[in-house]
Protein backbone atom coordinates (compact mmCIF):
# COMPACT_ATOMS: atom_id res chain seq x y z
CA UNK A 1 0.00 0.00 0.00
CA UNK A 2 1.51 2.99 -0.96
CA UNK A 3 0.72 6.39 0.98
CA UNK A 4 0.68 9.58 -1.46
CA UNK A 5 2.54 12.70 0.06
CA UNK A 6 -0.81 14.47 1.16
CA UNK A 7 -1.95 11.80 2.77
CA UNK A 8 1.41 11.73 4.80
CA UNK A 9 1.21 15.58 5.43
CA UNK A 10 -2.42 14.99 7.27
CA UNK A 11 -0.82 12.00 8.94
CA UNK A 12 1.49 14.52 10.55
CA UNK A 13 -0.87 17.61 11.30
CA UNK A 14 -3.16 14.86 12.97
CA UNK A 15 -0.16 13.37 15.17
CA UNK A 16 0.89 17.02 16.49
CA UNK A 17 -2.39 18.22 16.75
CA UNK A 18 -3.07 14.95 19.37
CA UNK A 19 -0.06 15.32 21.18
CA UNK A 20 -0.83 19.33 21.51
CA UNK A 21 -4.05 18.10 22.87
CA UNK A 22 -2.60 15.64 24.76
CA UNK A 23 0.45 17.87 26.45
CA UNK A 24 -2.36 20.95 27.56
CA UNK A 25 -4.56 18.14 28.78
CA UNK A 26 -1.73 16.95 31.03
CA UNK A 27 -0.95 20.67 32.37
CA UNK A 28 -4.37 21.37 33.02
CA UNK A 29 -4.83 18.02 34.66
CA UNK A 30 -1.58 18.83 37.20
CA UNK A 31 -2.58 22.46 37.70
CA UNK A 32 -5.56 20.95 38.79
CA UNK A 33 -4.07 18.43 41.11
CA UNK A 34 -1.41 20.95 42.12
CA UNK A 35 -4.19 23.36 43.79
CA UNK A 36 -6.37 20.38 45.04
CA UNK A 37 -3.07 19.02 46.99
CA UNK A 38 -2.51 22.27 48.14
CA UNK A 39 -5.72 23.01 50.08
CA UNK A 40 -5.49 19.82 51.33
CA UNK A 41 -1.95 19.94 52.86
CA UNK A 42 -3.51 22.24 56.14
CA UNK A 43 -6.02 19.33 56.99
CA UNK A 44 -3.24 16.78 56.43
CA UNK A 45 -1.24 18.83 58.41
CA UNK A 46 -3.82 19.27 61.13
CA UNK A 47 -4.34 15.56 61.31
CA UNK A 48 -1.23 14.80 62.05
CA UNK A 49 -1.30 16.95 65.23
CA UNK A 50 -4.69 15.39 66.21
CA UNK A 51 -2.85 12.00 65.80
CA UNK A 52 0.07 13.39 67.79
CA UNK A 53 -2.15 15.13 70.26
CA UNK A 54 -4.19 12.25 70.54
CA UNK A 55 -0.99 10.53 72.53
CA UNK A 56 -0.47 13.09 74.88
CA UNK A 57 -2.07 12.65 78.59
CA UNK A 58 -5.60 13.73 78.69
CA UNK A 59 -4.72 16.62 81.16
CA UNK A 60 -2.36 18.57 78.73
CA UNK A 61 -3.96 17.60 75.06
CA UNK A 62 -5.69 21.18 75.45
CA UNK A 63 -2.85 22.91 75.57
CA UNK A 64 -0.70 21.50 73.13
CA UNK A 65 -3.40 21.11 70.32
CA UNK A 66 -3.96 24.81 70.95
CA UNK A 67 -0.45 25.50 70.81
CA UNK A 68 0.69 23.45 67.71
CA UNK A 69 -2.84 24.10 65.47
CA UNK A 70 -2.09 27.87 66.70
CA UNK A 71 2.10 27.49 64.55
CA UNK A 72 0.15 25.69 62.07
CA UNK A 73 -2.38 28.21 61.48
CA UNK A 74 -0.09 30.99 61.63
CA UNK A 75 1.81 29.67 58.76
CA UNK A 76 -1.38 29.03 56.49
CA UNK A 77 0.01 30.89 53.35
CA UNK A 78 3.08 27.94 53.69
CA UNK A 79 1.35 24.58 53.63
CA UNK A 80 4.68 22.41 53.29
CA UNK A 81 6.56 24.36 55.71
CA UNK A 82 3.02 23.78 57.96
CA UNK A 83 3.34 20.07 56.94
CA UNK A 84 6.96 19.93 58.12
CA UNK A 85 6.27 21.39 61.35
CA UNK A 86 3.42 18.66 62.01
CA UNK A 87 5.37 15.61 60.63
CA UNK A 88 8.77 16.80 63.14
CA UNK A 89 6.14 17.21 65.81
CA UNK A 90 4.32 13.95 65.51
CA UNK A 91 7.74 12.08 65.47
CA UNK A 92 9.03 13.08 68.36
CA UNK A 93 5.80 13.47 70.29
CA UNK A 94 6.81 10.39 72.51
CA UNK A 95 9.76 12.83 73.75
CA UNK A 96 7.52 15.33 74.79
CA UNK A 97 5.03 12.87 76.45
CA UNK A 98 7.71 11.34 78.74
CA UNK A 99 8.59 14.50 79.60
CA UNK A 100 5.46 15.61 80.50
CA UNK A 101 4.22 14.64 84.43
CA UNK A 102 2.79 11.20 84.25
CA UNK A 103 -0.59 11.11 85.20
CA UNK A 104 -0.27 7.96 87.39
CA UNK A 105 2.11 9.47 89.51
CA UNK A 106 0.41 10.20 93.20
CA UNK A 107 -0.75 13.79 92.78
CA UNK A 108 1.43 16.19 94.79
CA UNK A 109 -0.05 18.39 97.56
CA UNK A 110 -1.44 21.52 96.47
CA UNK A 111 0.28 24.68 96.63
CA UNK A 112 -1.40 26.95 98.98
CA UNK A 113 -2.59 29.94 96.63
CA UNK A 114 -0.02 32.81 96.10
CA UNK A 115 -1.05 36.31 98.18
CA UNK A 116 -2.51 38.68 96.15
CA UNK A 117 0.21 40.62 93.95
CA UNK A 118 0.40 43.89 95.55
CA UNK A 119 3.54 44.59 94.96
CA UNK A 120 6.27 43.24 92.47
CA UNK A 121 9.21 41.00 94.15
CA UNK A 122 12.38 41.82 93.52
CA UNK A 123 14.00 40.05 91.34
CA UNK A 124 17.04 38.85 93.41
CA UNK A 125 20.58 38.36 91.12
CA UNK A 126 23.24 37.46 93.87
CA UNK A 127 25.64 36.21 91.27
CA UNK A 128 25.40 39.04 89.11
CA UNK A 129 25.06 41.81 92.32
CA UNK A 130 27.95 40.54 93.63
CA UNK A 131 30.52 40.19 91.14
CA UNK A 132 31.78 43.84 91.53
CA UNK A 133 29.66 45.13 94.19
CA UNK A 134 31.37 43.24 96.96
CA UNK A 135 31.94 46.80 98.78
CA UNK A 136 29.16 48.89 98.01
CA UNK A 137 27.05 50.33 100.50
CA UNK A 138 23.15 50.20 100.96
CA UNK A 139 22.71 53.76 99.44
CA UNK A 140 24.64 52.46 96.53
CA UNK A 141 22.71 49.54 95.98
CA UNK A 142 19.62 51.55 96.80
CA UNK A 143 20.42 54.26 94.03
CA UNK A 144 20.99 51.15 91.60
CA UNK A 145 17.17 49.82 92.18
CA UNK A 146 16.98 50.15 88.53
CA UNK A 147 19.26 49.12 87.15
CA UNK A 148 19.18 46.12 84.83
CA UNK A 149 20.75 43.69 87.27
CA UNK A 150 18.50 44.99 90.33
CA UNK A 151 14.97 44.75 88.43
CA UNK A 152 11.87 44.14 89.47
CA UNK A 153 10.20 41.20 88.20
CA UNK A 154 7.80 38.57 89.64
CA UNK A 155 10.15 36.46 91.75
CA UNK A 156 8.12 32.37 91.23
CA UNK A 157 7.83 30.55 93.65
CA UNK A 158 10.16 27.72 93.02
CA UNK A 159 12.97 30.43 92.33
CA UNK A 160 12.41 32.09 95.59
CA UNK A 161 12.49 28.13 96.88
CA UNK A 162 16.10 27.63 94.73
CA UNK A 163 17.22 31.47 95.92
CA UNK A 164 16.79 30.56 99.93
CA UNK A 165 18.44 27.13 99.13
CA UNK A 166 21.05 28.81 97.52
CA UNK A 167 22.01 30.88 100.18
CA UNK A 168 21.89 28.11 102.65
CA UNK A 169 24.12 26.07 101.31
CA UNK A 170 26.67 28.48 99.89
CA UNK A 171 26.50 30.47 103.21
CA UNK A 172 26.58 27.12 105.00
CA UNK A 173 23.90 28.80 107.50
CA UNK A 174 22.64 26.08 110.00
CA UNK A 175 18.81 26.16 109.27
CA UNK A 176 18.34 28.07 113.28
CA UNK A 177 20.61 30.80 111.57
CA UNK A 178 18.54 31.02 108.73
CA UNK A 179 15.40 31.51 111.32
CA UNK A 180 17.21 34.28 112.75
CA UNK A 181 17.96 35.79 110.24
CA UNK A 182 14.88 35.91 108.51
CA UNK A 183 12.50 36.39 112.08
CA UNK A 184 10.64 33.28 110.63
CA UNK A 185 9.90 29.54 112.75
CA UNK A 186 12.28 26.91 111.08
CA UNK A 187 8.93 25.24 109.88
CA UNK A 188 7.89 28.28 107.47
CA UNK A 189 11.36 28.39 106.06
CA UNK A 190 11.15 24.74 105.63
CA UNK A 191 7.51 25.05 103.79
CA UNK A 192 9.45 28.09 101.61
CA UNK A 193 12.26 25.61 100.57
CA UNK A 194 9.98 23.00 99.36
CA UNK A 195 8.37 25.33 96.98
CA UNK A 196 4.88 25.25 98.41
CA UNK A 197 4.71 28.34 99.50
CA UNK A 198 5.18 32.34 98.74
CA UNK A 199 6.48 34.47 101.57
CA UNK A 200 4.03 36.51 103.06
CA UNK A 201 6.12 39.73 102.94
CA UNK A 202 8.08 41.69 100.79
CA UNK A 203 10.47 42.14 103.70
CA UNK A 204 11.67 38.70 103.58
CA UNK A 205 12.47 38.80 100.35
CA UNK A 206 14.19 42.09 100.61
CA UNK A 207 16.04 39.98 103.80
CA UNK A 208 17.10 37.17 101.51
CA UNK A 209 18.27 39.51 99.18
CA UNK A 210 20.51 41.46 101.54
CA UNK A 211 21.97 38.05 103.07
CA UNK A 212 22.65 36.85 99.61
CA UNK A 213 24.65 39.90 99.03
CA UNK A 214 26.28 39.87 102.44
CA UNK A 215 27.11 36.54 102.47
CA UNK A 216 28.42 36.30 98.90
CA UNK A 217 30.68 39.09 99.50
CA UNK A 218 31.44 38.37 103.33
CA UNK A 219 31.26 35.01 104.30
CA UNK A 220 31.93 32.89 100.94
CA UNK A 221 34.99 34.37 100.27
CA UNK A 222 36.71 34.41 103.55
CA UNK A 223 35.33 30.76 104.05
CA UNK A 224 37.07 29.87 100.41
CA UNK A 225 40.52 31.90 100.99
CA UNK A 226 40.82 29.95 104.66
CA UNK A 227 39.94 26.71 103.60
CA UNK A 228 42.37 27.08 100.52
CA UNK A 229 45.35 28.29 103.49
CA UNK A 230 44.34 25.08 105.49
CA UNK A 231 44.74 22.61 102.68
CA UNK A 232 47.76 23.95 101.68
CA UNK A 233 49.41 23.16 105.07
CA UNK B 1 16.46 34.18 75.03
CA UNK B 2 19.50 35.12 76.95
CA UNK B 3 19.76 37.72 73.88
CA UNK B 4 16.88 39.92 75.35
CA UNK B 5 15.19 38.16 79.14
CA UNK B 6 12.55 40.58 78.63
CA UNK B 7 10.83 39.19 75.09
CA UNK B 8 8.75 36.16 75.34
CA UNK B 9 9.05 33.16 72.71
CA UNK B 10 6.98 31.16 71.09
CA UNK B 11 7.85 27.41 69.62
CA UNK B 12 7.90 27.97 65.89
CA UNK B 13 9.95 31.30 66.34
CA UNK B 14 12.46 29.14 67.96
CA UNK B 15 12.45 26.55 65.86
CA UNK B 16 13.90 29.42 63.29
CA UNK B 17 15.86 31.05 65.30
CA UNK B 18 17.72 27.49 66.82
CA UNK B 19 17.55 26.05 63.07
CA UNK B 20 16.29 22.83 64.96
CA UNK B 21 12.65 21.32 63.58
CA UNK B 22 9.66 21.16 65.38
CA UNK B 23 10.31 17.17 67.22
CA UNK B 24 13.52 18.42 68.60
CA UNK B 25 12.44 22.26 69.91
CA UNK B 26 9.19 21.03 71.29
CA UNK B 27 10.69 18.14 73.57
CA UNK B 28 13.56 20.50 74.71
CA UNK B 29 10.81 22.87 75.76
CA UNK B 30 8.84 20.67 77.67
CA UNK B 31 11.96 19.45 79.25
CA UNK B 32 13.01 23.17 80.08
CA UNK B 33 9.52 23.99 81.54
CA UNK B 34 9.69 20.64 84.04
CA UNK B 35 12.80 21.47 85.19
CA UNK B 36 11.78 24.78 85.76
CA UNK B 37 14.00 26.78 83.77
CA UNK B 38 11.48 27.69 81.78
CA UNK B 39 7.99 29.10 82.34
CA UNK B 40 5.05 29.67 79.31
CA UNK B 41 1.85 31.59 79.44
CA UNK B 42 -1.12 31.88 76.28
CA UNK B 43 -0.83 35.27 75.33
CA UNK B 44 -2.56 37.90 76.41
CA UNK B 45 -3.45 40.11 73.00
CA UNK B 46 -6.70 39.63 71.81
CA UNK B 47 -6.84 36.76 68.85
CA UNK B 48 -9.70 38.59 66.83
CA UNK B 49 -7.27 41.95 66.90
CA UNK B 50 -4.68 40.33 65.85
CA UNK B 51 -6.22 38.07 63.57
CA UNK B 52 -4.38 34.36 64.63
CA UNK B 53 -4.18 32.28 67.24
CA UNK B 54 -2.98 33.08 70.59
CA UNK B 55 0.22 31.98 71.24
CA UNK B 56 2.27 30.08 73.87
CA UNK B 57 4.92 32.45 74.83
CA UNK B 58 8.12 30.95 76.56
CA UNK B 59 10.40 32.74 78.77
CA UNK B 60 13.92 31.84 81.01
CA UNK B 61 13.27 31.98 84.63
CA UNK B 62 16.08 33.20 87.00
CA UNK B 63 17.56 29.92 87.71
CA UNK B 64 17.10 29.01 83.90
CA UNK B 65 19.22 31.91 82.65
CA UNK B 66 21.97 31.26 85.71
CA UNK B 67 22.39 28.01 84.15
CA UNK B 68 22.30 28.63 80.75
CA UNK B 69 24.49 31.04 80.98
CA UNK B 70 26.95 28.82 82.85
CA UNK B 71 26.11 26.33 79.88
CA UNK B 72 27.76 29.21 77.28
CA UNK B 73 30.35 30.28 79.09
CA UNK B 74 31.79 26.50 79.45
CA UNK B 75 30.84 26.34 75.91
CA UNK B 76 33.34 29.25 74.90
CA UNK B 77 35.70 28.21 77.21
CA UNK B 78 36.07 24.67 75.58
CA UNK B 79 36.00 26.50 72.40
CA UNK B 80 38.44 28.50 73.11
CA UNK B 81 40.80 25.60 74.05
CA UNK B 82 40.24 23.94 71.05
CA UNK B 83 41.24 26.56 69.01
CA UNK B 84 44.52 27.12 70.99
CA UNK B 85 44.81 23.51 70.52
CA UNK B 86 44.47 24.12 66.73
CA UNK B 87 46.28 27.35 66.93
CA UNK B 88 48.84 27.55 69.43
CA UNK B 89 50.31 30.87 70.31
CA UNK B 90 53.80 31.77 70.16
CA UNK B 91 54.81 28.96 68.19
CA UNK B 92 57.59 29.02 65.78
CA UNK B 93 57.81 27.09 62.65
CA UNK B 94 60.51 24.77 62.87
CA UNK B 95 63.28 25.21 60.00
CA UNK B 96 64.82 22.23 57.93
CA UNK B 97 68.59 22.10 59.04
Amino acid sequence: VSIGPLALGILAAAGALVALSLYACGRLVASVAADELKGWLPHIAAGIIATAVARLPETERARYDEEWLGELLAYQDRPVTALIFAVGVRRRVSEVVNELPSPSAAPAPAPTPDPPAEYSLPYVRPWAWNADNADRTDDADKADRGDRRARRAPLTRSEFAWLLRKVRDDAWLTDEWLSEELNYPKKQIAAWMAGTQMPPTRDVVERLEWLCRLTDGLLVEPWERLRRRVDAG
Amino acid sequence: MLGDLDQPWYGFELCHAAGLQSGTVYPMLARLERMQWLVSEWETADPTKLKRPRRRLYRLTGEGELASRKAVERLEADLRRAQRAVHPKGRTRVRPA
